[in-house]
């Protein structure tokens, strides 16, 4: 009798070492992902601007129908359709058949809003008080390159369909209930993003550099304020006012 | 290992089972230089898994009387560690070394992945019964699991009680010959899904490498949106059965009723691009499913040398979403229609082909003839994806059934099972394409329209579908699945020729399907090009199996 009791405590001793350790026993940790919030110190936020120059080039590289870049050309006098197109660009220069689930505008808002959110990601850590291990010059330099492919989304995004939400903050819920900014504050994003780049990041040879030298690749402050001259150029010049969807501002400026 | 525990304590139990487990798999793959790419290119992978579960069960039986009483509990606790390591190498001088050295070639990758999954669970069962003619269940269940958010308990509570009553063991039921088995039961309960993979509540990243004079760098960008709140989807459900058998079980069966309430559905939902996301796994909404299944087993001869034996199943499901976000609104990016079924088919309805002669200005402005002709459902003049598609069917079959017929005669044996499954309506990738300048082979129902053939299902092979119509089309069947013949031996004669017994058989399986749709099979799943595992479309087969089965003593 005396026998199973002992049997009984011992195995009471493994029940409660298998309950004791239940409350971390439940806990997720992704083994083989890196998770944005984990990537805020100074290794981490270069990688994820290094990750902005890795998603402009999806812009250009998507392959799907051999489509992208004839969208953009097809009909000019860079590329003319054959007879046997096929893909995306069909639309482009069959304006017959352009309907408002075309693959290519919807492409070209798809990249442009991933965009703003892996900017906001990076400006939000660097904004967040608690991270001390990164001077505030640091902070600015980071910020300012991650301002930069901001205001070139949202660049993109007005040339190409006027006024669009407007999101600065990264979400860490699911939203569904956008509107429209109207064009005046998109374009406040843009100069105020573009300023501070201009003012935060640094000259054509003050770049970072690598093993094999200076980072001319990395933004610098004269591809910021060209930027800015392009973006304010559209809604100031007649001309490209025209081309752009910009137009809608001026005809609602004009009343 | 168990521990009984006697005297007064009679009936209690304690039991413990601990489990391990270590899989380990290897792959390794070669293809030589006279193939593909020319190079040789050679992949390994391993992997293994190492899991445990860890089980607590008190259990205590009781019987008094005609009572009997007993009670389960249970602690469990389950982990799995899964990791995996692949490599792959290009480029080899000669083929001597398959898969075995991934360094001999000139280009190399490898990958790797690992995750961990936990399960924690408490139960607690009560059984009563009462002279084998009333029964008793209670269950409640608590269930913990990795794969839930952080915000969240990461438990869910699953309560269920079942009655059942075996009306044929009453006292009223013994002076009859005609029902000799007839039970009833009843159940209401409440259960849980896990329904979704791990880490699917954390926002991870990916990493992509951009060149830097030259040299590769590592860049980071969040690519899954987590989501923190996620929970167990759960149901509730009724169900109400009757096991019968009359005439000593010559006709027996059952017919199952059945009405389920799920709740918080765990899906991938999409949402705007302009989170930064496409998409993003949640609780939603709220469905429902009403059903009857039955079962049905007669012997309708059984004289001694021919007997013939009838089973028939038939099964319907009716279901329907019945909330989405909490708004009654439908979604229709994800194709999701309150009150309809969850999965349903949404497109232009096509109603012929324009054929030459015809003016389309009024309904499609840009068809020609040849281009197949959709409704113009809200009459503006044009076809448009807001105005002119509407629900065309659903998915899931309506009804589905299964007929088996055996006859015996002496020492032969046939048997034919007929299946059939109807109301489905799925896109038929075959009609989607034209033979893409003989690149592809189409089956040779698939016509086209031509100015002299002016087909009015088939659109030409000039026609683009720049709407994406996806040929939604009735995948009803029903299928001569498997026919059997026969023969056992004599017995005497088997043992003179000193065998157990030996059987002669012939068998097809998928024999003939009658079916409208066009194609291979209404089953098959054929991704269409680029999509799923294309690479991969393999029909359903038929099969011609002549056999002999002999067993030695």
């Amino acid at each position: 009798m005396k026998k199973i009791y002992v049997k009984l405590a011992a195995l009471a001793a493994v029940v409660l070492a298998t309950s004791s350790c239940q409350k971390s026993f439940l806990d997720e940790k992704p083994y083989s992902s890196y998770t944005p919030i984990t990537l805020n110190d100074s290794l981490g936020l270069n990688s994820s601007l290094v990750g902005l120059y890795n998603h402009t080039s999806t812009y250009y590289s998507w392959s799907g129908q051999q489509g992208w870049l004839s969208v953009w050309q097809v009909g000019t006098d860079v590329a003319n359709a054959t007879p046997n197109q096929q893909g995306i660009e069909i639309p482009y220069y069959n304006y017959t058949l352009l309907t408002p689930t075309d693959g290519a505008a919807s492409y070209f808002w798809n990249r442009n809003y991933i965009m703003v959110n892996l900017t906001n990601t990076i400006i939000n850590s660097v904004e967040d008080p608690s991270l001390t291990a990164i001077s505030q010059g640091g902070k600015n330099r980071i910020s300012a390159e991650a301002k930069f492919f901001r205001a070139y989304a949202y660049n993109n995004l007005a040339t190409c369909f006027g006024g669009v939400p407007v999101i600065t903050k990264a979400l860490s819920a699911p939203k569904t209930d956008f509107v429209r900014a109207s064009l005046d504050e998109v374009n406040k994003v843009i100069v105020e993003d573009l300023t501070f780049a201009v003012n935060n990041l640094p000259d054509i040879e003050s770049v970072g550099s690598n093993t094999k030298g200076k980072l001319y690749g990395r933004a610098n402050k004269f591809m910021a304020m060209q930027l800015l001259a392009e973006a304010t150029c559209e809604w100031t010049n007649p001309i490209w006012q025209r081309l752009s969807c910009r137009a809608l501002s001026t005809v609602v400026d004009s009343n | 290992m168990e521990v009984k525990l006697p005297g007064k304590l009679e009936g209690l139990k304690y039991r413990m089972n601990i489990g391990y487990s270590y899989i380990p798999t290897r792959f390794g793959s070669y293809s030589g230089r006279a193939a593909n790419d020319l190079l040789g290119s050679a992949y390994t992978s391993y992997s293994e898994t190492n899991s445990f579960t860890l089980e607590n069960i008190i259990s205590y039986s009781k019987d008094f009387g005609k009572h009997h009483f007993d009670f389960t509990g249970l602690y469990s606790a389950q982990q799995r560690k899964y990791g995996t390591t692949t490599g792959s190498s290009t480029g080899f001088v000669n083929d001597q070394l398959s898969f075995n050295n991934l360094g001999a070639g000139a280009t190399q990758s490898s990958t790797s992945y690992a995750d961990r999954y936990a399960l924690n669970s408490q139960m607690g069962r009560i059984n009563y019964s009462y002279d084998s003619r009333y029964l008793f269940t209670v269950t409640a269940r608590n269930d913990g699991s990795s794969v839930f958010g952080g915000n969240t308990t990461k438990y869910g509570l699953f309560p269920s009680a079942a009655l059942g009553w075996n009306i044929s063991n009453e006292a009223f039921m013994k002076n009859q010959s005609i029902v000799n088995n007839l039970k009833l039961r009843f159940s209401y309960g409440k259960t849980g899904n896990e329904a979704i993979s791990v880490y699917r509540t954390i926002t991870t990243s990916s990493t992509g490498r951009s060149p830097f004079n030259g040299i590769s760098t590592i860049g980071t960008f969040p690519s899954n949106m987590g989501n923190n709140n996620l929970l167990w989807e759960t149901t509730v459900s009724q169900n109400l059965g009757v096991d019968f058998g009359l005439f000593n079980d010559r006709i027996n069966g059952s017919v199952e009723l059945y009405q389920n309430r799920t709740k918080g559905l765990l899906l991938l939902r999409s949402i705007p691009i302009v989170n930064g996301y496409s998409s993003v796994f949640a609780n939603l909404g709220e469905t429902s499913n009403k059903g009857v299944e039955v079962t049905l087993n007669t012997r309708n001869l059984t004289a001694s040398d021919f007997k013939w034996e009838t089973t028939l199943v038939f099964a319907s499901n009716r279901n329907r979403i019945v909330d989405l976000y909490g708004d009654k609104k439908d979604d229709l990016g994800n194709r999701w229609f309150i009150g309809k079924p969850i999965s349903v088919i949404y497109d232009y309805k096509m109603v012929g082909v324009w054929q030459q002669g015809e003016n389309p200005a009024d309904q499609d402005p840009s068809a020609v003839a040849g281009d197949l002709k959709f409704a113009d459902l809200n009459g503006d003049g044009k076809i448009t994806p807001d105005g002119d598609r509407i629900i065309l069917g659903q998915t899931a079959p309506k009804w589905t059934g299964g007929l088996t017929n055996t006859f015996h005669y002496k020492n032969f044996h046939l048997s034919v099972f007929l299946q059939t499954v109807q109301g489905v309506t799925r896109n038929n990738a075959d009609l989607t394409y034209a033979d893409e300048t003989g690149k592809r082979n189409t089956p040779i129902a698939v016509g086209y329209w031509t100015a002299d053939n002016q087909s009015n299902t088939r659109p030409s092979l000039a026609y683009r579908n720049t709407r994406g119509y996806g040929y939604a089309s009735d995948a009803s069947y029903t299928r001569i699945k498997d026919v059997t013949l026969s023969y056992n031996l004599n017995q005497n004669l088997a043992n003179k020729l000193g065998l157990g017994s030996l059987t002669v058989y012939a068998s097809g399986r998928n024999l003939y399907t009658f079916t409208n749709w066009i194609g291979w099979d209404p089953e098959a799943v054929q991704s269409s090009r680029g999509s799923g595992d294309w690479t991969n479309n393999y029909p359903l087969t038929r099969s011609l199996v002549l056999g002999l089965n002999v067993s030695l003593r």
